[in-house]
């Protein structure tokens, strides 16, 4: 991370010229022969920040010969180039390391869609001739956002499913399919796709030192953000670099641009409304260093020491209207790397917001600005009324960051990928008491791609398949073999099956890729220290947890716990219930089964609960508006959400109280009732997880086995879903 | 449900630089309400609509009914869309609504039986799929509720959608032909292509170019 990148090329240059003088007159482009940029047909949808298939006829790429308002606007693509781009749009674009105005040499890979009926595909534009080539893509796949890598690559986004006859993930909550990344040659050749993420992955960018930088939408329970990312242009080696455990400024960071080493220029906003613009944020993933002007920020990169300074202070951070004058910025590229950068801008004056736009009947009008981030002054550079000027740059040669190796593999099977930790003790998210952890459990993710009939039962918690527990040895590290190029989140687990922590992320690697953490969210500025020579897990080997077993075979053979994967309610705990709970807890009112009473004091309409575990289906509500809950047995223990009846404006009379604590079995109301035994290494029925505390079923004679214990810690780890792979109605 | 709303403040170089604070929490499906929906429905934006619906997702909300009920029948296919996928996590109204979309189907008034198809396909339950199958082969109906049937075979997926999708797929008009080639690829464990094959000398250029495609998908 210390090396001295020479590819920081022109911002740098530019700065350091900066910093040696020049008089009043000088501006940030008068070292620039000319810019490129898009125009695109003005629209008001484009969907929220993630979203890529935009489409309005009337996209070209265009170069400004000077870089001033009265310089000279040429077409590079696509209208000579033939009939079938008459009616393309261009979501985005890059040059060539060698690309230049004068004379014209290089080449502009970009993303475009014919028309309407197709998807995005990739398309070089030979700066020299004009003449335009499209990749050979999938078709029926959409690709975006390329970018040019050192060894004639293209790095770019796509939502075809790198697993072959699995359909790509699509988001639970947005239900877009997702976009992943993916690398193919400079000729289209050779395509491979990175492991995948749950949800999407969109404007990827190269920094000098050759990695890619990205955002990735992080969508686990609560968490719902999009994050920066940083990984190796061979897609593995996913770092976090901005936006999580509480370094960030807002919901989300996208279009980042790399200003200096460890410092990118980005855009902050909230997740929609906002034409997938907002603030500038100048974003420092280390601390901060000074050198002839050039100010960079990769000394001890950690998202401890990530920095976010916001340039544009009154411009929202959320999706509220901007105003006049404020108005929202669509990107950013860098022109220099001072202290306060210079900027060239694409900026849209007043209420940059999609639903007061709607509502006026008008389009967000982003045009070229030069903007001082100092002075927080923007002069006007070009602005085509009827077009978006957006995603303008240099036309200049860059130099080429050096290429970085494809990371090594790892020496077991090369279809499974390697994850693990040095010591899991260390963790900067929880306080983990030496030995209070018996082993690591790996929960794949999936989404309604599968076929859940569109909610898994209403918390906020995606598919969940328990790939298996990786013990943790004495000296705190685990190692798992698990799947390749699948999500999959972690959970520490106590002797009781219990998560000590949920891992709010998904992360993913491809095959023989090796994923070693420090510790369990260590500390990234410092360094893990363990004993002399290989991990304790690694000496005896990893464990292999259904790392070779497709997906279609990842379901429980039997409800125990050795073969329990998913946890589908009506099947494998409605069961429970019914033989060891229901004679009691049948809905009948009374001190077994306590009720609750919605109201509205609007209307004077009521509805109440009482506490049922029985099967079949149920439901909550005041009049019409009816939640659904997939069970009787399920409303009662997960229940409805307070904050969205709080939020109604409903009143709750009586005893509502949630058993299950969707991701957290530990502060579950359900487990401190059943007090669950020991589980791991060995069960033990006389070792309770709360010391002291009565066993309900046990107390009154109906105790559970280990394995139906298990399984209730499972469903609520796992996030108290209904619907498993095992209950889809396919 | 933690909230973190930790500030910070580091002074960096002498300049008062603002830094840290959290990520703003997530706000997906949190902080709707009918108000929010109704008037970005009365903005005609369809990302303020869809925005505003989801962020309804799981909400009480007996005022957000009849307004997100008006979405059912939007021009815009993405807002039939999200009403439809809010309506599904109402039990109530989901199973009222999904009969009413099956009698639609059966019915001769095509923009009802269009909405009916989109509905169903929202909810991706395989239990709308010979409603759906039926319509498709209805010539009396107009080729945009044949094509939403067949989008809706698409959205759920289920092989079982096979044999609706056969028959669009030598629909007269070339819009449901090419929509059932792209809900063709859709179809999980579906790996073959036979009967899309046909559509590679198809008279439309954009179904020629999407068979190509589908035969060439994995």
């Amino acid at each position: 991370m210390n090396r001295i990148n020479s590819g920081i090329a022109l911002s740098v240059a530019l700065a350091a010229a900066a910093a040696c003088g020049g008089d009043d007159s000088s501006g940030p482009l008068d070292r620039v022969d000319s810019i490129v940029f898009l125009q695109r047909t003005p629209r008001n949808e484009m969907g929220d920040i993630f979203q890529y298939r935009s489409y309005r006829p009337g996209g070209r790429i265009v170069k400004l010969s000077p870089p001033t308002a009265d310089g000279k606007l040429e077409e590079l693509c696509c209208s000579g180039a033939g009939a079938e781009f008459a009616d393309i749009d261009i979501q985005n674009y890059d040059l060539s390391f060698d690309a230049q105005a004068t004379p014209p040499k290089g080449e502009i890979v970009f993303s475009g869609r014919l028309n309407e009926s197709q998807s995005y595909g990739l398309f070089i534009l030979h700066l020299e001739t004009g003449a335009v080539e499209q990749l050979p893509t999938d078709p029926m796949h959409d690709y975006t956002s390329p970018v040019f890598l050192p060894g004639d690559k293209i790095l770019f986004t796509t939502n075809k499913s790198v697993e072959e006859g699995a359909p790509q993930h699509r988001d639970e909550y947005e239900r877009g399919e997702t976009l992943q990344v993916g690398v193919m040659n400079r000729d289209g050749t050779g395509e491979v796709l990175g492991p995948r993420n749950l949800s999407h992955r969109v404007f990827p960018t190269l920094t000098s030192e050759g990695r890619v930088l990205m955002t990735q939408w992080d969508h686990l329970g609560m968490m719902n953000a999009g994050h920066l990312m940083i990984m190796n242009p061979d897609m593995t080696t996913l770092r976090e670099a901005f936006g999580k455990e509480s370094t960030g400024v807002t919901n989300s960071y996208l279009k980042a641009r790399e200003i200096s080493p460890g410092r990118f220029i980005a855009i902050g906003t909230a997740r929609d409304r906002t034409i997938q613009s907002g603030a500038l944020l100048d974003i420092r993933l280390g601390l901060p260093t000074t050198d002839k002007g050039v100010v960079r920020a990769d000394t001890e990169m950690s998202e401890a020491n990530a920095s976010a300074r916001i340039l544009t202070p009154d411009v929202p951070l959320g999706r509220e209207p901007s105003s006049n004058t404020i108005g929202r910025y669509y990107d950013a590229f860098p022109l220099d790397a001072a202290d306060y950068p210079q900027l060239l801008v694409s900026w849209a004056d007043g209420t940059v917001e999609s639903g007061t736009l709607g509502a006026a009947g008008m389009s967000a009008q982003f045009g070229l600005y030069v903007y001082d981030s100092k002075a927080k002054a923007r002069r006007p550079l070009y602005d085509d009324p009827d077009r978006w000027d957006i995603l303008a740059r240099p036309l200049a040669p860059r130099q080429a960051p050096p290429q970085i190796p494809a990371s090594g593999t790892h020496q077991y099977d090369q279809d499974t990928t390697l994850i693990g930790s040095m010591d899991v003790y260390q963790s900067s998210v929880a306080t983990l008491p030496a030995g209070s952890v018996f082993g690591v459990r790996v929960i794949e993710g999936f989404s309604t791609e599968e076929g859940i009939p569109r909610d898994f039962g209403l918390t906020e918690h995606e598919g969940a398949a328990v790939l298996g527990v990786a013990p943790v040895q004495s000296d705190g590290s685990w190692a798992a073999l698990v799947p390749a190029n699948v999500p999959v989140h972690l959970q520490p687990i106590d002797v009781f099956g219990m998560a000590v922590v949920n891992e709010p992320v998904w992360f993913s690697g491809a095959k023989g890729e090796s994923r070693f953490c420090g510790g369990c969210h260590e500390n990234r500025s410092a360094a893990t220290v363990i004993q002399p020579g290989v991990t304790q897990a690694i000496g005896r080997g990893p464990s292999t947890l259904l790392a070779t077993t497709p997906r279609s075979g990842r379901k429980s053979t039997t409800f125990t716990k050795a073969g329990a994967i998913g946890v589908p309610w009506d099947q494998a705990l409605q069961p429970i219930f019914d033989a060891k709970c229901v004679s009691c807890h049948n809905g009948t009112p009374g001190p077994a089964n306590p009720s609750w009473t919605i109201s509205d004091p609007a209307t004077g309409a009521s509805f109440t609960w009482t506490f049922d575990l029985r099967g079949g289906p149920a439901s909550y509500g005041v009049g019409d508006e009816m939640l659904s809950a997939p069970s009787a047995s399920h409303l009662s223990l997960v229940g409805p959400s307070m904050r969205d009846l709080e939020r109604a404006d409903l009143v709750v009379v009586g005893d509502l109280k949630i058993y299950v604590e969707p991701g957290d079995a530990h502060g579950s109301e359900l487990m401190k009732v059943l007090n669950p035994p020991q589980q791991f290494p060995s069960v033990d029925m006389n070792h309770r997880a709360f010391t002291g505390m009565p066993a309900h079923a046990r107390d009154l004679g109906v105790e559970l086995t280990a394995d139906e214990y298990y399984l209730l810690v499972l469903m609520a780890d796992n996030g108290g879903q209904f619907y498993s792979r095992e209950n889809a109605p396919l | 449900m933690r909230t973190h709303l930790r500030l910070a403040t580091i002074i960096s170089a002498g300049v008062a630089t603002v830094v840290l604070g959290l990520a703003a929490p997530a706000s997906a499906g949190r902080g709707g309400s009918a108000t929010k929906i109704e008037a970005a429905a009365r903005s005609g934006s369809v990302d303020a609509i869809v925005a505003e619906v989801e962020r309804a997702e799981r909400l009480t909300c007996d005022a957000c009914t009849p307004i997100v009920m008006e979405l059912l029948d939007h021009d815009r296919y993405e807002v039939r869309e999200v009403a439809a996928w809010w309506f599904a996590r109402r039990a109530k109204l989901r199973v009222e609504l999904a009969e009413r979309a099956t009698t639609d189907l059966a019915g001769t008034d095509s923009r009802l039986a269009r909405n009916g198809a989109d509905l169903l396909g929202a909810f991706m339950h395989p239990a709308a799929i010979p409603a759906l199958t039926g319509a498709i082969g209805r010539a009396d109906l107009a080729p945009e509720a044949r094509l939403a049937a067949a989008r809706a075979l698409g959205m759920i997926g289920h092989p079982n959608g096979r044999a609706g999708l056969t028959t669009a797929l030598g629909d007269a008009d070339a819009s449901v032909r090419l929509e059932a080639v792209n809900a063709w690829i859709r179809l999980r464990t579906v790996t073959d292509a036979a009967p899309v094959v046909a559509l590679v000398a198809d008279a439309d250029a954009r179904v020629r170019a999407a068979a190509a495609g589908a035969v060439g998908t994995p």
